[in-house]
């Protein structure tokens, strides 16, 4: 039982910027750009989210509270990146794809420079401790205050809220369904009065905020409050997308498609700490393997009746019917 | 005098200016250059008074190594052809860092487990690194026919499959790895690729080898069939399979060569005799994607996806990525470069668009200032 626990606790904050990012890519794909940059927007939040917690740690603030400043910070950065993308995508009607592994490229290199420079090191290490041993009042709970109120971040329920604000953003509001009419047919959003344009620099700015915001979170809840150019988001950014194909671009598809994946990933790095998976003395690298062999088995199968937005890619043309 | 049928020097002239490729290379050059400025101003944030020699040393640095440029171009040319080739099939082929991975693997085996004599051993091993790129071109090529699985997500994931399977592999075998050192041993001489015995430096003959291919491949994709077929299906998948093609057969087949390139790269990487310590002839598995691989998207794409291009454009890389290693004598990282690169080939994304911008621009002033010599000719006229 104790290990299913510590399988959940730790499954959660690996599943929380997994689905974080694949909500972006969803909001980015559902308009209409194909958002492979994700894996930089992450690595560019991840670096000033832990920028502004390495400046700020001295001032000995409540840790929650510069989590939570430092994921706005990373939020605006991501959404600051991802312009560069919607304007080369939007403006420029340049190859998304191209676009986006130029962006991916970027990243850890600049960051590599930048902490070269002035850290003397290859990332950023902070020392604040966003860890909680317990949610008071919550987790004496019988088994639910064990599963999800102990030994977490706060990370897990911010990102179920954005998760909820995206669902509803995405189904309930006059932007969202103009947003997913701009990725399945322009022109024909465009003929009732829709920007498409201005929805699309949307879609990409909502996956830069929720990519900065995942990219942040990786950082808190998987490295520990650190980032590094050489390892970055370790294709974070790519299992994300592959969660959103496989959650079929949908909310609450994307949560159980996320949850499956950072389970398999805990699993793998955990496997020392379960008996019988020890026992079978596999070389822990083939579990390392396991969440992408899963992504690709996973995708061969609902890949076939895929339902991907059908302007996704196409530049938008006004001058084109 | 009628001289429109005898085309002069002049007009031969504008008719390769108005070439596709010709505006495709002012593209590159554009990118290109937009991307040494992008750098220069790094630079001259980071340490303003030594940012003039040091950017000058980045563009001139590879000229006094010119033996390495040509070493380190090798294995980005081989992958540059991998990314080119199949992007003239409107494939993006992100993964010839798994390719190359796998490349690397399968030569450094043959290399280690088979023993064989001297002049056949580097042959065979360079052979044995072609197919592993081949197979690892084969899973995604099979996924995106058969599955319709999007070929860059599966790319992505076999670039991170290959690299911790090969990982993997080398740390299990007592023959080639050495724990202590966290790497392989030195490969046994016979699978050294032969030296081209020019005096300091380390460039083989893979570097001929590479460049025959690229030449192989033009003459594939602009004299054959199948190279008709995959550049039709790379303009227009539907009507391609329209007019008949067989468009699964072709991606397959435009995969499979695409990765035999990137595992020749990587056998070319790995089998190179070098005097830069730590570069080649041994392995290390620290669980990082060859960075290589990536490059190869960059070479592609400022080489405008044509193999001749292509070598063209991975001489310039190496270049400045020499360039870059010696800028760290002025006491910048070499980093840079890679900043550079990126930056290339954002812009490189849309060059062409900014490219037609830039010449309409000046048509328009061309003609403005027509417009006004004539109405200045006509004033005076009537004056």
């Amino acid at each position: 039982m104790d290990t299913l626990f510590y399988l959940v606790q730790n499954t959660l904050p690996v599943a929380i910027p997994l689905l974080l990012v694949a909500l972006g890519g969803m909001f980015s794909e559902r308009s209409g750009i194909i958002n492979i940059a994700l894996e930089g927007i992450m690595m560019f939040g991840a670096l000033f989210g832990c920028l502004f917690v390495y400046f700020i740690q001295r001032y000995s603030m409540n840790a929650q509270i510069v989590l939570l400043l430092a994921m706005l910070i990373a939020a605006a950065s991501g959404l600051v990146y991802s312009l560069l993308l919607s304007f080369a995508a939007v403006n420029m009607k340049a190859d998304q794809t191209i676009t986006g592994t130029a962006l991916n490229m970027l990243v850890p290199a600049a960051m590599l420079l930048f902490a070269k420079m002035y850290f003397n090191s290859d990332g950023i290490t902070t020392d604040m401790d966003f860890y909680i041993k317990g949610v008071p009042g919550l987790q004496d709970i019988p088994l639910i205050g064990k599963l999800f109120f102990q030994n977490t971040y706060i990370t897990v329920y911010i990102g179920i809220l954005l998760l909820i604000i995206s669902t509803v953003i995405f189904y309930k509001t006059r932007f969202g369904l103009r947003l997913r009419a701009c990725g399945e047919h322009p022109q024909a959003a465009d003929s009732v009065g829709i920007n498409v344009y201005l929805m699309r620099y949307a879609g990409v700015s909502l996956s830069g905020i929720l990519g900065g915001i995942g990219g942040f979170f990786y950082a808190v809840g998987v490295t520990d409050g650190n980032t590094n150019g050489h390892t970055g988001v370790a294709g974070f950014g790519f299992l994300a997308i592959a969660v959103m194909i496989f959650g079929q671009w949908k909310p609450v598809k994307i949560l159980f498609a996320a949850l499956f994946f950072a389970f398999l990933r805990t699993l793998a790095y955990s496997v020392s700490l379960i008996p019988f998976l020890d026992s079978l003395s596999i070389n822990e690298t083939f579990y390392k393997m396991l969440p992408y062999v899963a992504t690709m088995v996973v995708l061969a199968f609902t890949s076939r009746k895929s339902r991907a937005p059908k302007a996704e890619g196409i530049p938008y043309d006004k001058g084109q019917r | 005098m009628d001289n429109n049928k005898i085309p002069s020097s002049k007009t031969k002239l504008k008719s390769l200016v108005n070439s596709k490729g010709f505006s495709a290379f002012t593209a590159a050059l554009l990118a290109i250059f937009l991307g040494l400025i992008f750098g220069f101003i790094v630079m001259l944030a980071a340490s303003p008074s030594n940012s003039v020699a040091g950017f000058g040393t980045v563009l001139t640095g590879g000229l006094k190594r010119i033996g390495d440029v040509f070493y380190f171009a090798t294995p980005i040319l081989m992958t540059g052809l991998a990314v080119g080739f199949a992007f003239k099939m409107g494939l993006f082929n992100i993964g010839a860092s798994g390719q190359y991975t796998m490349g690397m693997f399968f030569a450094i085996y043959a290399g280690f487990m088979w023993k064989l004599p001297p002049g056949i051993h580097w042959i065979v091993c360079v052979i044995a690194g072609m197919t592993g790129g081949m197979l690892w071109g084969f899973i995604p090529g099979i996924f995106k026919a058969l599955l319709n699985v999007n070929e860059v997500i599966t790319s992505i994931m076999f670039n991170y499959i290959g690299m911790y399977l090969v990982d993997m592999l080398i740390q299990r075998n007592a023959t080639m790895y050495i724990s202590s050192k966290t790497r392989t041993q030195y490969l046994p001489a016979s699978a050294q690729l032969p030296g081209l015995g020019i005096p300091h430096s380390s460039v083989n003959i893979s570097f001929i080898i590479a460049i025959c291919i690229a030449a192989i491949l033009f003459i594939v994709l602009n004299k054959t069939t199948f190279g008709y077929e995959l550049k039709a299906t790379g303009y227009n998948k539907y009507a391609a399979t329209y007019a008949g093609m067989n468009g699964k057969r072709n991606i397959i087949l435009t995969m499979v060569i695409a990765g035999a390139m990137a595992g020749l790269g990587g056998a070319f990487n790995i089998l190179a005799p070098s005097t830069i310590s730590g570069s080649s002839m041994t392995y290390e598995p620290i669980n990082v994607i060859a960075a290589n691989g990536f490059n190869g998207i960059a070479v592609a794409l400022l080489g405008n996806n044509s193999p001749i291009g292509i070598i063209f454009s991975a001489l310039f890389i190496s270049h400045i990525q020499r360039g870059g290693t010696l800028a760290s004598l002025f006491g910048y990282k070499p980093e840079i470069i890679d900043v550079v690169i990126a930056v290339i080939i954002y812009f490189s994304a849309f060059a062409m668009l900014m490219n037609q911008g830039v010449v309409k621009f000046l048509k328009k002033r061309r003609n403005r200032n027509a417009e006004v010599n004539k109405i200045k000719q006509n004033l005076k006229g009537e004056a």
